[in-house]
């Protein structure tokens, strides 16, 4: 009885605070018919929106999975002066405002920052150009591919880079042959939750944007241009592009750990 | 067996990386040599969309055909400035208050007398502060008084980063100032009960009336004229009155040539000539069209019945934007006074 | 290939205490060498710092005469098989054993070819042909043992080193797998290093057993050395079984706390003293007190006696004496085959001058 009332209730929970949303951005989108939510991407902006979300999401995926990979593998590794205070400091982005992870980067390369005047003098200006949106959206997804890989590199243990050394491999040898492949299932997992973090990413990129439709306007700030221009209809066309392509990535994600759970290699 | 997935592993991350980085990190500059992009404030979406295409024909018949790509970035007046400030590469800037543009010029990036370049202070079109209401007015709103009675809802964006609430907030304090025996203690007070009417202060005008139309907030929209004919006219006919108050602030919001970076783009001719468009009267009509009040008599004259005529003030009545900045919205102003105790 | 350990020390990283201390050992050319010890003793740790896995603060490693102390773990060639096997999970039996084959550098890496031929030999030679498709997880654990072993194997070390290889091996497999891994060690004339808690193990494997406690070789000698002249009274202890019998020194005299035990010459000063004596050196003696032995149970001349006087009890297994009883009454024991224990140390037992502890260590109270 009681397992009945408590799965009820989240059942309703999830149902009013996850799904009733989807389902009504889908049912926005669609409110005049599928070839006027089709037309929204007939708009080059929208075009130009998805496609820098598509990059910026590449890119920030390749970068942080290294340095996830490089900082997960030096943390369960080793020990160093330091090391607990690192890994504070990479969870940081985790617990700060995106807004703060945009405004950091503003200090550093804003014209009124550091390097911001001289970058821009140089022809490569990094606020308010897609430079800037690619910090931003690494700063604020820098700690998942870690957070994800280092419980299970250090649940797998140094028996088998152990080994790994004995049969004579050096450091890349491991890392790529034995300590990754026996951590794939979580870097993927971790590479996924990176992905879809990086789709969505609203705050950080809106303070680093400028709004530039077509130009530095990702998919959530064109949501937002559109939404403010009374464009209902396509703001959630967008937006429902936006819940499908971050629904895929969970999926995957979901089956991915499935998949470990079954086979036992994720604790 | 080994080596060869390593390989293709390896050359798959190397190719994604290699080609990604060549994409992101390509200079602006290529489009900003045939792209003009205006940083613009929040209400005036429709208006650029419109002005960017008809001037964007204009200047191709003058000039062989070549078409030029506009872009305009909106939000709120106070922010996009700080964008602007920060880097962001606007060859125009057409926002809600000389005051933004001020502080542009006080950094390098435009000539400090960039009001005196263009007609009118450079302000091509006027507006006004008006009050946007539910349909049938139920709450019986007819003048600034009647904003700070019992169990009305007041919706305005946040001073600090909205032109168009500056505006809001000023026509306030001019109205309370005017009044017999008004002073600047009983402005004050009246500005602080009317703040306690607001249930959420949105960033940017257009965050507001979204607040008000869309989501249904307050009894009362503070906006601009041009804001609140959009939203009777197009957004949601029979939804709202507009009310004029007796007595309103004639907002001008200015536009201007960013030299530093239209030179920097290669861009100074085009973008002088758009800002010059604004004054011609294909400019002033699209202005009429979208609500702003075109400065050209003709063009106004010609529009009088949708541009009531309004009891105004100017903001160099209050002193100018400089004095009105710093005593109302600087950090420990007026504005901070009220707002926080 | 001899292993040369000379005063190695490793202390723990985490608090500075020593792990192995002041080691020394000699393992000849393809002697097969045991490591034995209660858990905690250094055993691992000696292991992983002769292959080069874990550093040492003090001493030298030599093999073959050559100090390898600076020698990189990969380099130093040697195979070792870990506790928990430590299989690459992601790989195939035959990727598992190839790979130390197929990450050489390509000047020195054998042909594909080469190493498939090498992958099926170790297959074949620990009966595992076929089985060089499957995943480790497939595997049972006596097989994973056994791929760990080929995996060891194929690089041709010059040591092979064993960490509890058994450990997580039922016994029945144990067994079949100890004579087994004893006879490949012939015939590949290997040097081999075994680490184990396992007493019963170590003396059917190994020529050589060096026994360790608290980070130090306490005795180095064959298995039978150390149960007939154990160094101390933890190798007797950890040698075979035991009775202990406490009581004192006497004017020269060993005294049981018990009654009806008789009390033998000790050369050594007054004081306390424990006798420690393998139950079959235990003698019976008839009609010499006033105790009762009663012969619980009996396996061909052994058996099993509970001795009992006043209100104690002690229960040995012994031989049985010549005609007995299966009750023995009015009967005392003869325990001057053990051992005077006097706290870590023997008492020496020499007949002439007067015995010393062999620790300097007080006697308890």
């Amino acid at each position: 009885m009681a397992r009945f009332i408590f799965a009820s209730a989240v059942y309703l929970l999830i149902g009013l605070i996850v799904i009733l949303p989807v389902v009504l951005v889908f049912v926005m989108a669609f409110s005049h018919g599928l070839a006027t939510a089709l037309a929204t991407f007939a708009d080059p902006d929208a075009l130009s929106a998805i496609r820098l979300t598509v990059i910026m999401t590449v890119l920030t995926v390749a970068i942080n999975t290294v340095f996830g990979v490089m900082a997960a593998w030096t943390l369960s590794r080793f020990r160093f002066p330091g090391r607990g205070a690192l890994i504070v400091l990479i969870e940081l982005p985790l617990s700060v405002s995106p807004v703060v992870g945009g405004l950091v980067w503003l200090l550093v390369f804003g014209t009124q920052g550091w390097w911001g005047a001289a970058l821009e003098r140089w022809g490569y200006p990094v606020m308010f150009a897609p430079p800037g949106i690619l910090l931003a959206t690494v700063f604020v997804t820098f700690p998942y591919v870690t957070r994800t890989l280092m419980p299970v590199m250090i649940h797998n243990g140094r028996e088998g880079e152990d080994a790994a050394v004995l049969l004579g491999a050096g450091l890349w040898q491991i890392l790529w042959h034995v300590t990754l492949p026996g951590a794939r299932l979580a870097l993927l997992s971790g590479v996924l939750l990176t992905t879809a973090r990086a789709m969505g990413e609203f705050g950080a990129v809106s303070v680093v944007s400028g709004h530039i439709p077509g130009l530095t306007e990702t998919i959530p700030l064109h949501i937002e241009t559109l939404y403010n221009g009374y464009q209902t209809v396509a703001a959630f066309t967008m937006a429902g592009l936006l819940a499908i392509m971050a629904m895929l990535v969970v999926t995957a994600r979901t089956l991915i750990e499935r998949r470990a759970g079954a086979r036992g290699l994720i604790a | 067996m080994v080596t060869k997935t390593r390989l293709t592993r390896r050359g798959l991350l190397q190719a994604t990386l290699a080609g990604g980085a060549a994409l992101a990190l390509r200079p602006t500059r290529a489009w900003a040599a045939t792209g003009l992009l205006n940083v613009s404030y929040d209400p005036t979406r429709e208006l650029y969309q419109d002005i960017d295409r008809s001037f964007s024909r204009f200047w191709a018949e003058g000039h062989g055909g070549a078409p030029v790509q506009i872009r305009t970035s909106h939000g709120g007046s106070g922010a996009q400035a700080r964008s602007v400030l920060e880097g962001a590469p606007a060859d125009i800037v057409t926002l809600g208050l000389a005051y933004d543009i001020d502080i542009l010029a006080q950094n390098g990036l435009l000539a400090t007398n960039w009001q005196t370049r263009l007609p009118h202070n450079s302000t091509p079109f006027t507006s006004t502060i008006v009050f946007l209401v539910r349909k049938g007015n139920p709450k019986n709103i007819h003048d600034w008084p009647d904003l700070i009675r019992d169990g009305v809802q007041v919706i305005t964006p946040n001073p600090k980063t909205s032109g168009g609430a500056r505006w809001n907030y000023l026509a306030a304090w001019g109205w309370a100032l005017n009044q017999p025996g008004g002073s600047a203690d009983s402005a004050r007070a009246y500005l602080k009960k009317l703040f306690t009417h607001v249930p959420v202060l949105d960033t940017g005008a257009r965050g507001a009336t979204n607040s008000f139309v869309q989501r249904g907030l307050g009894d009362v929209l503070l906006a601009w004229e041009d804001e609140a004919l959009l939203a009777t006219r197009e957004i949601g006919p029979d939804q709202f009155d507009i009310v004029v108050p007796p007595v309103t602030i004639l907002a001008e919001p200015p536009v201007a040539v960013v030299d530093r970076n239209a030179q920097a783009h290669g861009t100074t001719e085009i973008a002088q000539a758009y800002v010059q468009y604004l004054f011609s009267d294909a400019g002033q009509k699209i202005g009429a069209k979208h609500y702003f009040r075109p400065v050209t008599p003709a063009i106004l004259a010609e529009n009088r019945d949708r541009f009531p005529a309004v009891h105004t003030f100017d903001i160099a009545s209050l002193g100018g934007w400089t004095k009105v900045q710093k005593e109302h919205f600087a950090d420990g102003g007026i504005f901070d006074s009220i707002y926080t105790k | 290939m001899s292993v040369h350990l000379d005063h190695i020390i490793r202390v723990s990283p985490q608090n500075g205490r020593p792990i192995v201390n002041d080691v020394s050992l000699t393992v000849e050319d393809g002697s097969f060498t045991a490591l034995v010890g209660p858990s905690g003793a250094g055993k691992t740790s000696l292991l992983r710092v002769i292959a080069g896995l874990d550093g040492h603060q003090g001493g030298t490693v030599s093999i073959d005469g050559a100090r390898v102390d600076n020698v990189n773990a990969r380099d130093r060639n040697i195979g070792f098989v870990f506790q928990h096997y430590a299989l690459f999970a992601h790989m195939t039996v035959a990727a598992n054993i190839g790979f130390g084959l197929s990450i050489r550098p390509r000047r020195s890496r054998p042909g594909r070819a080469e190493i498939e031929r090498r992958v099926a030999e170790l297959l074949e030679l620990m009966q595992l042909s076929g089985m060089g498709s499957r995943y480790p997880h497939e595997l049972s654990g006596g097989q994973r043992q056994r791929v760990a072993l080929a995996r060891a194997l194929a690089t041709e070390p010059r040591v092979l080193l064993l960490d509890e290889p058994f450990g997580a091996l039922d016994p029945v497999v144990r067994r079949q797998i100890r004579g087994w891994l004893r006879d490949l060690h012939e015939r590949l004339g290997l040097t081999t290093i075994l680490v184990t808690h396992d007493r019963q193990e170590a003396t059917e494997l190994a020529d050589t057993i060096a026994l360790m406690r608290h980070g130090r070789v306490v005795q180095t000698g064959t298995a039978q050395q150390l149960e007939d002249t154990p160094a101390d009274p933890f190798v007797m202890e950890f040698t075979g079984d035991v009775i202990r019998i406490p009581g004192r020194i006497d004017r020269g005299l060993f005294v049981a706390d018990m009654p009806d035990i008789r009390a033998f010459a000790a050369n050594a000063a007054d004081g306390r003293g424990e006798v420690l004596i393998r139950p079959a050196d235990i003698r019976l003696l008839p009609d010499a007190g006033s105790a009762m032995a009663w012969l619980r149970q009996t396996r061909g001349m052994i058996g099993t006696y509970d001795f009992t006087t006043g209100t104690q009890t002690l229960r040995f297994e012994t031989v049985i004496p010549a005609g007995a009883a299966p009750i023995i009454v009015n009967c005392a024991l003869d325990i001057s085959a053990g051992r005077i224990a006097q706290g870590d140390g023997w008492i020496e037992r020499q007949e002439t001058g007067v015995a010393q502890p062999a620790t300097p260590q007080s006697t308890g109270p």
